[in-house]
C-alpha cells in the first residue's frame, strides 16, 4: 500500500488478431495478404488486415473494393465475431491467471497491473515474455506486450514492438524513450493537434516535453499542460478492472444496408437480427435493459428514433421483438427509402432476473435462451435464427 | 341552509370524505362537497369516480335545513385554519354560503345548492354524482377488526402500475363458504388473507376493488362506532358501511390473475423463523444491495440461515441466525423489499417458509390463514 511501491503495467495487443484467429482455423491463410471484412459489392470495409497486406498500403476501415483494388490478389474472409469473442476470451483468461488487474479495451486490447506480483512471476518483464510464449504455444496466436511504469508508456511501448515483440521501458527512462518520438504516436494527440504543433515547429515528443507551459496553455488551453506531461511518460492512471469501471449505459448496434430500401420484410429481418444481437451481448454481460431505441436513418439522411419502456426489464429479444415492431412501424411513416437500422437498449442494471407468478412459460423461456446462446456460440451467430431474418440471406 | 356545527366534528367529517374529492373534475360540481342538512344531522359526500364516501355527522343544529355542493379544496383547507369550537354554515340568496367562526368569516362561492333549484330542504343535486342508498341485507358482515387486518396484509404487494393483462392494481375481495378472501398481487408476489363473515346473505361474490377506498377505509374504520363491518356488492361498486361511514369503490372490470393456482401446497423446504431476527438480518443486508437491482441471497442449512448481499464496488454483508430447519438447505435470491414488506405485515412472531427449489415461488405463513408467495430471483447465467 506504500506510495513509492514499482508500479509494472503492462499493455497487451493481438497482432492482426481477427486474421490471426482466422489462420489458426485455416493455416491456408498463412503468408497470404488477408482481411477481413463485408464484400465490396455490398459497402463492405476492411475490419482487420494481415501485415503482408498491409504492405500494400491497405488498413483497417478502408472500403474492401479500395483494398481490393490496391492488391487484386488479396484473400477476403468474412469473419466471425462469434469466434473472435471465443478467442478473446481464451486469451483473457489465460493472462488473467498472471493478474486479477485486467482492463479490457477491446477484443484484443487490453492493460494489466503487474504490481505486486514479482514474488509469484519474477520481474514484470519476464512475465511479459512468459505471456508471450504461452498464448503463442496454447493457442498460436502473437502477442505485443509494452512494459513500463504506466499505462501510456506501455501502451506507446507495445506499438513501438508491434508485430510480435516485447519492449521494456525502465522506471526513469520515459522521456529518454519519448523524445525523439513524432508528437502523433501520443494518444490523445489527433492529426488536428499534431498539424497545430507541427504550425509551431514541435515535431518531437522530447520538443513538446521542453515547451514552456505557459505558452502551451495560452495555445491549448489546460489540455496544453496535461500534454506536456504525458509528453514526458507521466501518467497516473490506473488499470481499472471491471468491477472498478463504471457502469456500462447502453448496448447498441446498427446497419446499413448494401442498397437503400423500403421492403417491410428486409427491414423487420435487420431490426430483428439487430436486436438479437443486442440482447445476446445483454445476457453475455449479466444485464438487463428497461429502455429500447429504434432508429432509422432514410436515404436523405434524416435519422429518427423512437424510444419504450418496459415495465419490467428484459433481456429477451422475443419481449423487445413485440415493443420493437410497432415502433418500426410508426418510424416507417415516412415515405423515404432507409438506409440504416439501429437498435439501442438503455437503462442497463445488473445480475438478477425476477420471474413473474402468472407466467410459468417466461422459466421456460429463459431455458430455451440459454441453449440457443449456447448453439450460436459454438456454432455461428447464424445457425439458429428468426424466420424474419431469413430475408436477409444475400445481404450483408 | 343554516346549521351550526361543532369545529371538530366537522373537521373529522371533511377529512373522511377528502379523499374522495375530484382533483382534476370534468365538471366543475364534481369537484365539491355535498352537504345536506335536515333533521338534527348533516351528511357530506364527496365522490370523484373512483370512489366515494358518504359521512353523517349528528347532533347538528340545523336552523333552516337544505344543501350545497360547496368547492371541495378550498371548504377543507379552510375548515383546517379555523379556531373557534363552532361554525355555522349560511346558504345565502345568490349561492354563496357564508362560513362563521368566532369572529372568523369566510365566503364561498356554491358550486351547485337548493337555492338554485328551489325546492329548499329537499335533496339532491342534479348534476352532482349520487351513490346509492346501502339499505336491504348486506352480502357480507364482519368483524371489524379482521377486515381492516386484511387490507393491511394484502395492500403493499398490489401493483404500483396498471397490467395490460390483469387487474393486479386492485385488491380481490371474494365471498365463499362464509369466508372472505383477499388477495393483492404484483405479479411476482402475492398476499392471500381469509377471514370469516358474521353474517350476511352469504351468496357468492367477488369483486376488484382500486386500493384507494380500501385504504381510506383502513384509515378512518378504526375510529367508527360499531364492532363490524358491512359489505354490500352493488351493480358497479361496493359498498361499505362502518357506523357513520359510507364508503364506495369502483369495481375494475379487468381480470384478476387465478391466484389459487400460484400458492404452493407445501414445499421440499420448511424453514420457521423467528419474524424479528429475519426482518433485523434482511434489512442489514440490503443495505449492502445494488441501487440498481436489490438482491439479497439467501441460504439455510441445519438450524442456520444466511443472508448475504454485495454491492460491486462498495462492499458485501453477510449475516446469520438460528431457524428451525432439518434437510440438505438450499440457496435462493429475492428483492429484500418482497420479504421485509411481508415481515412487516405478518400477524404472529414465528414464520414459516415453505419452498420447493431456487426458481419456483416460495410461500410464507405469516399469520392464521395468512400466506404470502414471493417470486425468487434467478442469477443471470
Amino acid at each position: 500500500m506504500s506510495a513509492s511501491r514499482p508500479r509494472h503495467v503492462l499493455h497487451v495487443d493481438l497482432d492482426a488478431f481477427f486474421v490471426a484467429v482466422e489462420r489458426v482455423v485455416d493455416p491456408r491463410l498463412c503468408g497470404r495478404p488477408v482481411v477481413v471484412g463485408g464484400p465490396p459489392e455490398s459497402r463492405g470495409v476492411v475490419a482487420a488486415a494481415s501485415y503482408e497486406a498491409r504492405a500494400y498500403g491497405i488498413h483497417s476501415a478502408m472500403p474492401m473494393s479500395q483494398a481490393l483494388r490496391l492488391c487484386p490478389d488479396l484473400v477476403r474472409v468474412s469473419g466471425s465475431r462469434g469466434m473472435y469473442t471465443r478467442a478473446s476470451k481464451a486469451v483473457f483468461s489465460l493472462l488473467g491467471e498472471y493478474t486479477p488487474i485486467i482492463e479490457k479495451v477491446s477484443v484484443d486490447e487490453a492493460y494489466l497491473d503487474l504490481s505486486g506480483t514479482e514474488h509469484l512471476f519474477g520481474h514484470a518483464l519476464d512475465a511479459a515474455d512468459h505471456m508471450r510464449r504461452e498464448v503463442k504455444e496454447r493457442l498460436r496466436l502473437d502477442l505485443t506486450v509494452g512494459v513500463s511504469a504506466n499505462r501510456l508508456v506501455s501502451k506507446v511501448a507495445s506499438a513501438f514492438a508491434k508485430p510480435c515483440g516485447l519492449f521494456d521501458v525502465r522506471p526513469g527512462q520515459e522521456p529518454r524513450f519519448f523524445a525523439p518520438l513524432p508528437v502523433k504516436v501520443l494518444p490523445g494527440i489527433g492529426p488536428v493537434t499534431a498539424t497545430r504543433l507541427r504550425d509551431f515547429h514541435i515535431d518531437y515528443l522530447g520538443v513538446l516535453a521542453e515547451t514552456d507551459r505557459w505558452f502551451l496553455e495560452e495555445t491549448f488551453g489546460r489540455y496544453g499542460p496535461a500534454m506536456q506531461q504525458r509528453a514526458r511518460g507521466e501518467d497516473r492512471t490506473p488499470v481499472c478492472p471491471p468491477w472498478e469501471r463504471p457502469e456500462m449505459k447502453s448496448i447498441g448496434h446498427e446497419r446499413t444496408f448494401a442498397e437503400d430500401t423500403d421492403d417491410p420484410r428486409l427491414l423487420r429481418g435487420r431490426l430483428q437480427k439487430l436486436l438479437e444481437q443486442a440482447c445476446a451481448r445483454l445476457r453475455e454481460k449479466q444485464l438487463l435493459a428497461r429502455t429500447l431505441t429504434v432508429k432509422l436513418r432514410f436515404a436523405d439522411f434524416v435519422t429518427v428514433n423512437r424510444d419504450v419502456t418496459l415495465a419490467q426489464p428484459s433481456d429477451h429479444d422475443l419481449e423487445w421483438w413485440k415493443e420493437a415492431e410497432p415502433l418500426l412501424e410508426r418510424l416507417c411513416a415516412r415515405r423515404a427509402l432507409v438506409r440504416l437500422v439501429g437498435v439501442r437498449l438503455s437503462g442497463l442494471q445488473q445480475g438478477f432476473w425476477q420471474g413473474s407468478l402468472f407466467d410459468p412459460e417466461a422459466v421456460a423461456a429463459r431455458d430455451r435462451l440459454s441453449v440457443l446462446d449456447k448453439l450460436r456460440g459454438r456454432y455461428g451467430e447464424g445457425s439458429l435464427q428468426s424466420g424474419d431474418r431469413l430475408w436477409l440471406r444475400g445481404q450483408s | 341552509m343554516k346549521i351550526l356545527i361543532d369545529r371538530l366534528a366537522f373537521r373529522n367529517a371533511l377529512a373522511r370524505v377528502e379523499m374522495a374529492i375530484d382533483r382534476k373534475p370534468t365538471n366543475p360540481v364534481h369537484g365539491g362537497v355535498l352537504v345536506e342538512a335536515a333533521n338534527d344531522h348533516v351528511v357530506l359526500l364527496t365522490n370523484d369516480v373512483d370512489m366515494a364516501v358518504r359521512y353523517q355527522v349528528d347532533f347538528v343544529q340545523v336552523d333552516q335545513p337544505g344543501w350545497a355542493v360547496l368547492p371541495g379544496r378550498e371548504l377543507v383547507d379552510i375548515v383546517k385554519d379555523l379556531e373557534s369550537d363552532t361554525i355555522t354554515l349560511t346558504l345565502l340568496d345568490g349561492g354563496q354560503v357564508e362560513v362563521r367562526s368566532g369572529d372568523d368569516l369566510c365566503t364561498l362561492v356554491t358550486l351547485e345548492s337548493s337555492a338554485d333549484t328551489g325546492r329548499e330542504g329537499t335533496s339532491h343535486s342534479e348534476s352532482f354524482p349520487l351513490v346509492p342508498a346501502l339499505d336491504g341485507e348486506p352480502a357480507i358482515t364482519m368483524d371489524k377488526g379482521d377486515f381492516l387486518v386484511s387490507v393491511n396484509s394484502t395492500r403493499f404487494a398490489t401493483a404500483r402500475m396498471q397490467d395490460s393483462r390483469f387487474a393486479t392494481e386492485g385488491i380481490l375481495m371474494e365471498l365463499a363458504d362464509s369466508v372472505v378472501t383477499m388477495v393483492g398481487t404484483d405479479g411476482r408476489r402475492l398476499a392471500c388473507i381469509r377471514r370469516p363473515t358474521t353474517g350476511g346473505s352469504g351468496k357468492k361474490a367477488r369483486a376488484v376493488l382500486l386500493p384507494k377506498v380500501l385504504d381510506q377505509i383502513y384509515r378512518f374504520g378504526q375510529d367508527e362506532e360499531g364492532e363490524s363491518i358491512s359489505i354490500w356488492f352493488l351493480d358497479n361498486m361496493v359498498g361499505f358501511r362502518m357506523g357513520n361511514l359510507e364508503s364506495f369503490g369502483r369495481v375494475l372490470n379487468k381480470e384478476f390473475p387465478n391466484y389459487s393456482n400460484v400458492i404452493p401446497q407445501g414445499g421440499k423446504h420448511v424453514v420457521r423463523a423467528h419474524r424479528e431476527s429475519f426482518s433485523k438480518k434482511l434489512r442489514l443486508a440490503s443495505h449492502l444491495t445494488q441501487e440498481s437491482a436489490a438482491v439479497v441471497r439467501i441460504a439455510f442449512s441445519a438450524n442456520n440461515m444466511e443472508v448475504a448481499s454485495e454491492n460491486e464496488g462498495r462492499g458485501r454483508a453477510s449475516a446469520n441466525f438460528e431457524v428451525d430447519y432439518v434437510g440438505e438447505g438450499l440457496k435462493t435470491a429475492f428483492n429484500p423489499a418482497y420479504i421485509l414488506e411481508g415481515l412487516k405485515a405478518a400477524h404472529s412472531d414465528q414464520i414459516e417458509l415453505q419452498i420447493d427449489d431456487a426458481v419456483r415461488p416460495a410461500k410464507f405463513l405469516l399469520g392464521d390463514d395468512y400466506s404470502y408467495v414471493v417470486m425468487p430471483l434467478s442469477a443471470l447465467v
